[in-house]
């Protein structure tokens, strides 16, 4: 049996496997070492073995459905396409930890002052007000919104501090996007992260910002999106265990977790395996 | 005077030059360059303009143009530390010292920054287990090299010297980094209070990657 | 229980002077388990389970502050020295810290100049031969580390010429000419150290002559292990 996981929510979902340039190459999926190219006119293909693969090319990235069967079409993302905004691809980056750790990290905003000192947050600015978080019953994603933290520099572009507007939204176990305040005061640039889960405890993290932005060049806002990204990383490698746990009492959370709270009850409802820990006795 | 440095926030060797710059009291400005994932620093324009090499940092010093982090700290160092010298001394035998010690800074950005490279950023054409006992074998000898001469002289840094120099700028950061390639420093305890004692210097700001010390 | 017996059960973890008061956390190692080591400003030692109990994030990631509380690196809650308690959370400042939130602490001495730490948590107090295993007004010529199992270290400590003393891992010998106690940590499956004190003075040759003898030791040791 191919694949390091029978976990239904990865094999029948949509698992971006990196971007849908510079093909042909290999990509890794679920521990295992996947060949993808492009036919003549285009048609994307993935190959694990002599086995065909579902695939599909969407927002710059193809993504994979292992088992052939996916549970529900990918995530809608209107800010792509929409006129006015500049896409960037930031690249993938290898981290060794479970990717659910990953998510809960780029939903969290009690961090900032810490792990992005002087960029995201500064102490001692360091309270997190209330914010609301629910699941979309349609969807069933997760909204987190009326977040707000105050930043002395929310991103390349700003030079002060102001308080910034977040909203979260969790697409998939794998797959998030942020929402924040931008140049336009009536809308709010975009950050997706996407996962690709390598295996329990390895993931390549792809990040692609959908921005009002006319002033920053592109190696500018890629300099800013990895000099937030390294700051996580020796964070999120050094969880004493990679895995989430989603049982137990080995980790608490307070009352500003309330996304992470959501995102792992969530995991939890939907029998979520993968990346995870057994609970300790 | 305003340094231009070719520059990649990830980098070690781009961070060798920023926190130099600071440490000497030189302004400089960041020219970012698209290392990953536009490759910019392989680009046509880029070898044949900036460095035929392929490689970052760069300094562009009022058009005196420079490659290399270590060739960059000693020329830095050379013309802009204050009458001290202490970051380039100038005692044949402590710039000796500090020359061997640049070398090892080669050898770790040719095993540690080489197998984070491929941890991170994808280079999956390295050989990752020989940069990862590569790297192993120069930190035991760094272990062994800073727990020896504490013991017997009860100095900290790598040259015999009472204050750090080049030398250990340039060690520093892809020893600090290592674990983002796989190499653990657990069993390295002199190296790691070497960490620790280096990222509490006045005026430290680190990386990403590298926390600089918070207010106490 | 014995002495012997219940001394075996105290780590060596790292030389005393290693960890500063109110200054560095240093990573420490025993039987696999991950410690947070670090001193309180009044010098108090505090070894700690590796792991903060918000998100399992290693505390040697973050720093001491106050002069004795420890703030985890991610997001800055912290534990106070003694009891381990979680005393602030900055995401919530008005709050008072939940009562449930403790590092998990484990007992330590410091003894013949250096930190011991013991797992079991049966409130035993440190017996007072782990004072007598290094001779007063040595010198800690340094730790050694080796990749190989405890039990492969004390399998050739004999043939070295050291002898077990009452202590158990604490030997006797000498390197380089210059008698020598060496204290042996069991830390991982295949890392030990071996703490070598020695009465050699800083700087001398004798001391240099310790420290090339130790370096063949590591070597004879790791070479006989991998066959």
């Amino acid at each position: 049996m191919p694949f390091v996981t029978d976990d239904p929510n990865m094999l029948d979902d949509w698992l971006v496997v990196g971007p849908a340039s510079g093909l042909p190459r290999t990509a890794r999926l679920l521990g295992e070492t996947l060949h993808l190219h492009t036919d003549a006119d285009g048609t994307p293909h993935a190959r694990l073995g002599n086995d065909a693969l579902t695939v599909q090319s969407r927002y710059g990235f193809l993504w994979v459905c292992p088992s052939g069967r996916p549970a529900r079409p990918l995530f809608a993302f209107p800010e792509y396409e929409e006129p006015g905004r500049r896409i960037v691809d930031c690249g993938g980056l290898g981290v060794a930890v479970s990717g659910l750790r990953v998510i809960e990290n780029f939903l969290d905003m009690a961090h900032f002052p810490f792990v992005h000192p002087d960029y995201l947050g500064k102490v001692p600015h360091t309270e997190v007000a209330k914010y609301n978080v629910e699941v979309d019953a349609a969807t069933d994603e997760i909204w987190a919104t009326d977040c707000r933290f105050w930043q002395p520099r929310a991103s390349a572009a700003h030079d002060t501090g102001s308080e910034v507007f977040y909203k979260y939204r969790v697409m998939q176990p794998f797959s998030a996007m942020l929402y924040k305040s931008s140049h336009r005061p009536d809308r709010l640039d975009a950050i997706g992260l996407f996962l690709q889960p390598v295996d329990d405890e390895h993931v390549i993290a792809h990040t692609l910002l959908a921005y009002f932005d006319d002033v920053s060049s592109d190696a500018e806002l890629i300099a800013f999106q990895h000099t937030i990204f390294g700051q996580d990383k020796p964070i999120l490698e050094n969880h004493a265990f990679k895995r989430m746990p989603l049982e137990g009492r080995a980790e608490t959370p307070t009352r500003g977790d309330t996304t992470s709270v959501t995102y792992r009850r969530w995991l939890r409802e939907r029998g979520m395996r993968f990346g995870t820990a057994r609970a300790a006795a | 005077m305003t340094v231009k440095l070719y520059d990649y926030p990830l980098s070690g060797n781009c961070f060798k030059v920023r926190q130099m710059l600071l440490w000497l009291g030189v302004d400089h400005a960041s020219v970012p360059v698209d290392f990953h994932p536009g490759r910019e620093h392989k680009s046509a324009r880029f070898l044949a303009q900036i460095n035929p090499l392929g490689q970052l940092p760069v300094i562009d010093d009022e058009g005196f143009v420079l490659r290399d982090a270590q060739a960059i700290l000693v020329y830095l160092a050379s013309r802009y530390d204050d009458a001290r010298q202490r970051w380039y001394p100038a005692d044949p035998k402590l710039r000796g010292q500090v020359a061997m010690w640049l070398a090892m800074a080669d050898e770790i950005t040719r095993t540690a920054s080489a197998a984070r490279l491929h941890d991170a950023l994808g280079y999956t054409h390295l050989d990752i287990e020989a940069c990862r006992r590569g790297a192993r074998a120069a930190f035991r000898v760094l272990d062994d090299h800073l727990a020896e001469q504490h013991a017997a002289t009860g100095l900290r840094w790598l040259v015999a010297a009472p204050e750090p120099t080049i030398a250990d700028l340039a060690c520093f950061p892809y020893v600090a980094l290592a674990g983002e390639g796989g190499i653990s420093l657990d069993e390295f305890p002199a190296l790691r209070r070497w960490v620790w004692d280096f990222r509490h210097l006045p005026g430290f700001v680190g990386m990403s990657g590298i926390f600089p010390a918070g207010p106490a | 229980m014995n002495p012997s017996a219940a001394s075996q059960a105290w780590h060596p973890v790292a030389p005393s002077a290693e960890v500063r008061a109110g200054a560095n956390i240093v990573a420490g190692f025993a039987q696999g388990q991950e410690l947070a080591l670090w001193r309180a400003a009044d010098g108090s030692p505090q070894a700690w389970e590796n792991r903060c109990p918000h998100r399992s994030v290693r505390f040697t990631l973050g720093q001491v502050t106050g002069g004795d509380r420890l703030a985890c690196a991610y997001h800055g809650w912290q534990y106070e020295a003694g009891s381990g308690a979680c005393v602030r959370i900055p995401a919530h400042p008005a709050m008072p810290a939940p009562r449930n939130v403790c590092a998990k602490t484990f007992a330590t001495a410091d003894a013949a100049g250096m930190l011991w730490v013991r797992l079991a948590a049966d409130g035993a107090d440190a017996p007072s031969e782990l004072g007598d295993t290094v001779p007063a007004g040595w010198h800690l010529a340094r730790t050694l580390t080796l990749r190989v199992a405890a039990s492969e270290v004390r399998a050739a400590l004999a043939p070295h010429g050291f002898a077990s003393t009452g202590t158990p891992d604490a030997w006797q010998g000498a390197l380089g000419e210059s008698p020598i106690a060496a204290l042996l940590l069991d830390a991982q499956p295949q890392l030990s150290f071996l703490h070598l004190w020695t009465d050699a003075a800083p700087g001398s040759d004798a001391m240099a002559r310790v420290h090339r003898a130790a370096r063949q030791l590591r070597s004879d040791i790791e070479a006989a292990a991998s066959h």
